[in-house]
């Protein structure tokens, strides 16, 4: 027979299934509640019960679109996460594979970010024709833990390399086709120098930046591309000369364009002076 | 994408680290996920960061959902935009009292629960008929706590109620619409 005394207390966190239920408890009456649960089969299964209710409130209301950035961003953040993972070589998964038996793909290749410096040791002089993967590193960095509440707002940060390679194993693809097309420097931006290498067939942009004028403190450059909409930002970066790679269709934008904006995120929308372009001839 | 293909294959492949089905799981229950944050945050832009969150968290740890004993798909898909969507909620408001993480939810989420099936089948007039069902107080009350993001607490300062009426309203509330959706679904146990 169970005491009355807790009796009444299990009727009392009984009480709180409902609102627990609804994400609706502080919390220390939600700790309260849970060591409760892993004793008491009954108020499992009533909790189980409410929870059934609770999932079906969504459908009170009428479903809306989300805006399109958002697909892109999310999708950006998958393939950032995947070359991470890569990166770090702890993905527990041998690598991406497609979904057998059915017909689910899509043309995966239109999104935001990734952006991220390469490192660069060496002098850009001597530059590549061709975009050619650098050598994929093994060695873990400092960089593969990244906490995902800042990679959703900021850009998550793979190598150029990777990217390439991460892309390469989902597409099969070969050698990368494309055009280089030359930066233009804003008047501000006059000793400024650079080229976008395009490659359509990977989804992928490789910007190359050198001598940008001097940031302000606290600043970043913020790269956005612009097709019918309006500017979509595409990530950020602090050194006047630098490679980066972005994951887009250039298909879907006219103008790619960096601006000065506050760091270290940047913006949703360009505020910020135009320090160069570069038209991607849609 | 076809239709053919169930959530359960979609959240297989995206345990397989294949982006394609976490983005066909977005396109077929992104409009539901993002429609539930709106309504929650009431702000474009922080809905669009739950929704995000939310799938990207889906995308990390469908591994750990379990179609024998969990809940459908999208159960589990808005249960966790919803978790994200108040906790972004109530950061905002400076309000300190469930900051939940993420996981924590998750973990929940990985409990039992047998009615996965039928909620997955549920479609949205029968939802909307059984709430209408309900008592006025209790509906609201629920509300409150799902839609607004209240607490027990604070929606017996907003009503004037005493909690012990709150809680009993919600509790008594979803009991009431658990029945009333269980309701000749005959695979509830």
């Amino acid at each position: 027979v169970i005491p009355n005394a807790a009796d009444a207390a299990h009727d009392d966190l009984r009480e709180l299934i409902g609102a627990y239920a609804l994400d609706a408890l502080a919390q220390d009456e939600r700790a309260a509640l849970r060591a409760h649960l892993v004793g008491c089969p009954g108020c499992r299964a009533e909790l189980a019960d409410l929870r059934m209710a609770v999932a079906n409130l969504p459908l009170l209301l009428d479903e809306m679109g989300p805006p399109p950035a958002l697909r892109d961003r999310l999708e950006a953040d998958l393939r950032a996460d995947l070359a991470v993972r890569n990166l770090a070589g702890r993905s527990g998964q041998d690598r991406p594979a497609p979904v057998a038996d059915v017909d689910i793909d899509r043309p995966a290749t239109r999104g935001a970010s990734p952006l991220r410096p390469l490192p660069m040791p060496e002098p850009i002089e001597p530059r590549p024709r061709t975009v050619v993967p650098t050598p994929i590193q093994t060695a873990p960095s400092k960089r593969a833990v990244v906490p995902w509440a800042a990679a959703a707002a900021l850009l998550l940060v793979v190598s150029v390399g990777l990217l390439l390679w991460n892309l390469r194993l989902q597409d099969q693809a070969g050698a990368p086709a494309g055009e280089t097309v030359a930066l233009v420097p804003a008047d501000a931006a006059a000793g400024a120098t650079g080229e976008l290498r395009i490659d359509p067939e990977a989804g992928l942009l490789v910007l190359e930046v050198q001598d940008l004028p001097p940031l302000e403190q606290g600043e970043v450059y913020q790269v956005w591309l612009i097709g019918n909409g309006e500017p979509e930002p595409f990530g950020v970066f602090a050194a006047p000369t630098a490679r980066h790679a972005i994951a887009a269709d250039p298909g879907a934008y006219q103008t790619l364009a960096i601006t000065n904006e506050p760091g270290p995120l940047g913006l949703p929308g360009p505020t910020g002076e135009v320090v160069a372009t570069v038209p991607l001839g849609g | 994408v076809a239709e053919s293909v169930d959530d359960l294959q979609l959240i297989e492949a995206v345990v397989r680290q294949d982006p394609a089905a976490l983005m066909a799981l977005y396109d077929r229950h992104g409009r539901l996920a993002f429609a539930l944050a709106y309504r929650i945050l009431g702000d474009p832009g922080a809905a669009e960061e739950a929704v995000q969150d939310a799938f990207m968290l889906v995308w990390r740890r469908a591994a750990t959902f379990d179609p024998t004993r969990g809940s459908g798909a999208r159960a589990w898909l808005t249960t966790i935009v919803h978790h994200r969507a108040i906790d972004l909620l109530r950061k905002r408001s400076g309000r300190v009292t469930n900051q939940t993480p993420l996981d924590e939810a998750e973990a929940a989420l990985a409990s039992p629960e047998p009615w996965g099936e039928v909620a997955a089948r549920l479609d949205r007039d029968r939802v909307r008929a059984a709430v209408s069902a309900l008592p006025d107080d209790q509906q609201k009350a629920i509300e409150l706590a799902y839609f607004d993001g209240l607490t027990h607490r604070e929606i017996a300062d907003r009503t004037g109620m005493p909690l012990g009426t709150v809680k009993g309203r919600v509790r008594l509330g979803l009991r009431k619409l658990h029945g009333l959706l269980a309701e000749g679904q005959g695979a509830v146990p």
